[in-house]
């Protein structure tokens, strides 16, 4: 039992290795689903999301600057004051035209189709 | 007497008698009247190649004594020529013709002493090929000129002509003359160096026309007398000239300049003039002659007039005067032609002339002549142009004209006006004015002053018009300029001044009311220059005008400065080009814009090239009082081209109202259209403040107090610029009873519905409660502030956008804040006790945290607070977690240390009121403990350090 235990535990306290994504496929403009919010990621790293439903328009939305380890997208949104608020998000999917993201901190998920 | 010489005389006297009676008897005898018209119509018929007939030709003696006479009767000339009135060409009634009898007893000399004509008539005809009919006497073959020679002596009786009838016609120049009633009267003597003589002239009728009928000349003048009477010696001559004209009638080319009715008061023409004529020097000197023209007007001659002789021209040295002339009778004498221009209108006035003409008058050569004409008594009446007449017309005007100087080449003539004064209802106005060069570039100089009532001007405005206004004005006009400058505008070159006062002035018309005690305007015209300018100052002690609900009461008001005119530009402020400086004290403004009055103590600025100095300003609104100094740029730019207005100001106050100073410039500078098309967009009732665009201005502020979004602050100083659509408040730092703080915020307004608000924020040596007092929204931010009571450190930079109703868009929100405190007590509250007594806590004892460091992050409607750690006596819990500002919460505290052997941690979830505790997973264990961290919590901790850096680094 003992033996069995020490076989079990090792498998069940296994991580699974974060996935490597691909940054390009990031690349783009991005609706999030069931709304008219938007993001858009920049190659140079930087990116811009608007909400019009709440009547921002694409010139007037939120900048930010993101990268990718791994799975963790990072997002550093920068404020016209100065202020930096970061954030990071975990990959669950990435495709060429779907990308499901996770607050860790709440285990909520989100999903974006790619415009 | 001796009776012998008695009888001798008796004899000589018979004797003679016999003697003339032998003579008589045989002058009847030979020398009858049948027989002497014999010889005389058989010499005639010699010597007249035309026909002629005498009808009686008799010797007088008696009639003609002491003359031997010769009367002819009816003798006719007759000597036709087709197209002529007749064939007589001339007829004599009766001439006598007496001749001195003993010079030709003595020495044969045939000397005529007396000349009587009756009843004439002479007819002279020439036809259109030049014959005429008075040429009877052949040519003579004598081409040799000859010489008249003056006799030694001239004895003329008297030659006496009556009734004479002349005509003359000539066919080939169009010329037609005629005499009717002609009376002529010469007797003189020249003997012995003595001169004695008199001419009288009566005609009844004297006509002449030339020209065709219709277009040529006539002229007709009856009852013509001329008498001149003269005695003297060879030297000289005095004598009197006299000539009248009762009527005459002249037309020109269908024109007439003069009627019979035209005479209304005496003779047409009436001219007595003594005189002396000196032969040797051959000068005509006049003593009060006298022309008096209709028996009314009469200008009197003094002087001397020298006539030519060989080479030298008329020299006159002459003086005149006239009597006081009525002018309106005066025009009336002028053809209806000339006058034409007075339809309508009453003219009249009284002239006197007087002057003086001195020098020679030549083709090429004017005299000096200076007149001067006193007018008085005048009055224009034209209701046409002027309601009411122009009374007291008075003044006088001096002309002189002087010859061309050697090498000047024309003459020259100047003139002044003197006191030339006019009435007109109650206003009145003077003129002085003068040119030394009337004939060339007409310089003149002109002062008018008038004193103007405003009843008076009103009367020219016309009755539509809306307008009554009070007052008087004096006004003081100078000029220097040109004739052909004033026809050019060549307003660069003209002088001119105006000064004009008005007092007890007020205007009023339908909304607009102005008035002032008095109000003085100075401007000149400046010299030079590209285009032409005036240089004004507008100065009076008191103003006061309102225009439907605004107002303006203002004491001290000065406003000087120039413009200029440059037409080659549009718009009128660059047209104008101005430059001003203006000086106001004390002044009060109303406009519903600012609801209430704006009192201006002090306004001092001076204004040019599209930039302001404002060097002084004072201002009261309400509560609230300004000082600025400063300047503003692009004024023109931005008024007339959309430029961009520029500035930097000193803004010091002792109480400001910032909403009450923002709604003053709310939208400036932004499109109204656009403007209105967002506005109605967004609902109703929403009226957010709209940043002016375009313009830049840097506010450099010290407010002492001031009342800002309903909280009152103190010792506000910083920077504030407005630029373009954007408000910064830049290193505001001000103290309330809370707080050190250090504030700079941007507001941009890029759309109606889209407003920006950004905030940085830093509060130094806080307490914590009391800025919860001040900034309510701290709270909702960070509901925890409210269990902690002490001094800390607060940063905030945070923005969102805005609805048009400030509601923030929650998409829009970003924020980052970090708090540092030391000795923090922890307050009671039902969470915290819940949580103390989970962890065992003493119960009800107020506690210090030593130190606590937070950095919390607003994302859209989440704020996230990093795990800080709290420390505390023996235990040091960690806190970290997330709520919503709908008070949704996720919040995580984990016991790092504490006299308990194992680690513990609580989830508090749910909402904020009510949430949920329940025992949570350990975290944090190694967050504080850099050897031992993860690369989650190296993360962790360098997201905390990245917040907290980027909110430092804007701490001053």
């Amino acid at each position: 039992m003992f033996l069995s235990a020490a076989m079990i535990l090792p498998v069940s306290c296994r991580k699974d290795e974060p996935k490597n994504y691909d940054a390009n496929m990031i690349v783009g403009l991005w609706q999030k689903s069931g709304s008219n919010e938007y993001w858009r990621y920049d190659s140079n790293g930087r990116g811009n999301f608007w909400d019009e439903d709440d009547d921002v328009h694409e010139g007037e939305g939120t900048h930010f600057i993101w990268s990718l380890s791994d799975d963790r997208l990072s997002l550093t949104f920068t404020g016209q004051m100065g202020q930096e608020v970061p954030r990071d998000y975990k990959i669950l999917e990435l495709t060429s035209s779907l990308m499901r993201l996770e607050d860790e901190y709440y285990g909520n998920e989100t999903t974006y189709y790619k415009k | 007497m001796n009776k012998g010489v008695k009888l001798t005389l008796i004899s000589l006297g018979s004797l003679l008698g016999l003697v003339l009676i032998v003579v008589g008897v045989a002058l009847w005898l030979v020398f009858t009247p049948s027989r002497l018209t014999a010889i005389v119509n058989r010499l005639s018929a010699q010597y007249i190649p035309c026909e002629s007939r005498f009808q009686s030709v008799d010797l007088t003696l008696f009639s003609t004594y002491p003359d031997l006479g010769l009367e002819l009767r009816d003798v006719a000339l007759l000597n036709h020529l087709d197209g002529a009135p007749g064939d007589t060409l001339l007829y004599v009634g009766r001439l006598v013709v007496g001749i001195d009898l003993k010079a030709y007893l003595t020495k044969r000399n045939i000397i005529v002493r007396q000349l009587q004509l009756n009843d004439s008539r002479v007819n002279l005809f020439v036809d259109a090929d030049g014959r005429a009919n008075y040429d009877i006497f052949p040519a003579s073959d004598d081409t040799a000129a000859s010489t008249f020679v003056w006799p030694d002596s001239i004895l003329l009786h008297s030659i006496a002509i009556r009734n004479l009838q002349a005509q003359w016609v000539d066919r080939l120049h169009q010329t037609e003359a005629s005499v009717s009633g002609l009376d002529v009267t010469a007797e003189g003597a020249l003997t012995h160096g003595k001169l004695q003589a008199l001419l009288e002239i009566g005609c009844g009728r004297l006509a002449f026309a030339h020209g065709q009928a219709g277009s040529g000349m006539t002229v007709r003048a009856d009852g013509v007398a001329i008498r001149l009477d003269a005695a003297g010696d060879n030297e000289a001559a005095n004598g009197r000239l006299t000539f009248t004209l009762p009527q005459a009638q002249l037309c020109l080319a269908g024109r007439e300049y003069c009627t019979y009715a035209t005479a209304s008061h005496g003779d047409l023409i009436a001219l007595d003039a003594p005189l002396r004529f000196s032969f040797d020097n051959r000068r005509l000197m006049l003593d009060t002659a006298s022309l008096t023209l209709d028996g009314r007007y009469r200008v009197d001659v003094d002087g001397t007039v020298e006539l030519p002789q060989e080479r030298q021209p008329i020299c006159t040295d002459l003086a005149f005067s006239t009597n006081r002339w009525d002018v309106s009778g005066l025009l009336a004498l002028l053809p209806a032609e000339y006058t034409a221009w007075r339809h309508g209108m009453s003219l009249d006035a009284v002239a006197q002339l007087d002057g003086s003409c001195k020098g020679a008058v030549a083709d090429s050569i004017m005299p000096q002549v200076d007149v001067t004409l006193r007018l008085s008594e005048g009055y224009w009446a034209d209701s046409r142009l002027l309601p009411g007449p122009v009374r007291g017309v008075a003044g006088t005007v001096t002309a002189q004209m002087r010859p061309a100087a050697k090498h000047a080449g024309r003459h020259t003539v100047a003139a002044q006006v003197r006191k030339l004064r006019a009435r007109w209802q109650n206003s009145e106005v003077v003129l002085d004015a003068e040119s030394d060069d009337l004939t060339g570039r007409v310089p003149f100089s002109a002062h008018l002053k008038a004193h103007v009532q405003s009843t008076d001007v009103a009367l020219l405005l016309p009755d539509t018009l809306p307008v009554t206004f009070s007052g008087m004005a004096d006004l003081d006009v100078n000029a220097h300029a040109t004739l052909s400058q004033v026809q050019r505008q060549d307003w660069q070159h003209i002088q001119a001044q105006v000064s004009l006062a008005l007092a007890d002035v007020a205007v009023q018309n339908d909304s607009l009311h102005v008035s002032t005690p008095g109000i003085t305007l100075d401007a000149r015209l400046l010299d030079g220059g590209v285009a032409p300018a005036l240089a004004f100052n507008i100065a009076t002690a008191m103003l006061n005008a309102s225009h439907g609900i605004i107002g303006l009461n203002s004491r001290r008001l000065s406003l000087s400065g120039r413009v200029c005119y440059d037409p080659s530009h549009d718009e009128l402020l660059d047209m104008l080009q101005p430059a001003l400086a203006v000086n106001l004290q004390e002044a009060s403004v109303y406009t519903p814009a600012i609801q209430q009055v704006l009192r201006l103590n002090t306004l001092r600025l001076d204004y040019a090239d599209g930039r302001c100095d404002t060097i002084d300003a004072s201002l009261v609104c309400g509560l609230s009082d300004y000082q600025l100094s400063g300047h503003v740029d692009g004024i023109e730019d931005y008024l007339l081209r959309d430029g961009m207005l520029q500035g930097k100001l000193r803004f010091t106050s002792n109480y400001t109202d910032v909403d009450q100073l923002m709604s003053l410039f709310n939208g400036l500078g932004t499109d109204k259209d656009s403007l209105d098309a967002q506005r109605a967009e967004a609902p109703a009732t929403a009226d957010p403040f709209i940043v002016p665009k375009n313009v830049n201005i840097a506010l450099n502020t010290h407010i002492s107090n001031c009342l800002a979004f309903g909280n009152r602050l103190s010792d506000v100083a910083g920077g504030l610029t407005v630029n373009d659509g954007t408000v910064v408040l830049d290193q505001m730092g001000f103290v309330c009873k809370a707080a050190r703080m250090q504030l700079t915020g941007v507001y941009r307004s890029p759309r109606f519905n889209h407003l920006f608000l950004g905030l940085d924020f830093h509060l130094l040596d806080i307490q914590i409660d009391e800025l919860i007092d001040m900034i309510p929204t701290i709270d909702t931010l960070v509901p925890m502030l409210k269990s902690f009571k002490g001094n800390a450190d607060f940063h905030l930079a945070a923005e969102t956008y805005l609805t048009a109703g400030y509601k923030p868009k929650m998409s829009t929100m970003l924020g980052a804040a970090a708090i540092s405190g030391k000795d923090l007590v922890v307050l009671d509250n039902e969470t915290f006790d819940k949580i103390s007594s989970l962890l065992m806590f003493k119960k009800k004892t107020e506690n210090k945290i030593d130190s606590l460091d937070v950095e919390m992050t607003v994302f859209r409607n989440e704020l996230e607070v990093f795990p800080f750690l709290l420390s505390m006596d023996k235990y040091q819990v960690c806190v970290a977690g997330r709520h919503t500002l709908d008070n949704r919460c996720n919040y995580h505290l984990e016991l790092l240390k504490s006299p308990l052997p194992v680690r513990l941690a609580v989830d508090v979830k749910g909402s904020l009121s009510k949430p949920k505790i329940e025992l949570g997973k350990v975290r944090y264990a190694n967050l504080f403990k850099p050897e031992k961290q993860n690369k989650v919590q190296e993360r962790t901790m360098e997201i905390k350090r990245q917040v907290r850096q980027s909110l430092e680094r804007n701490v001053r």
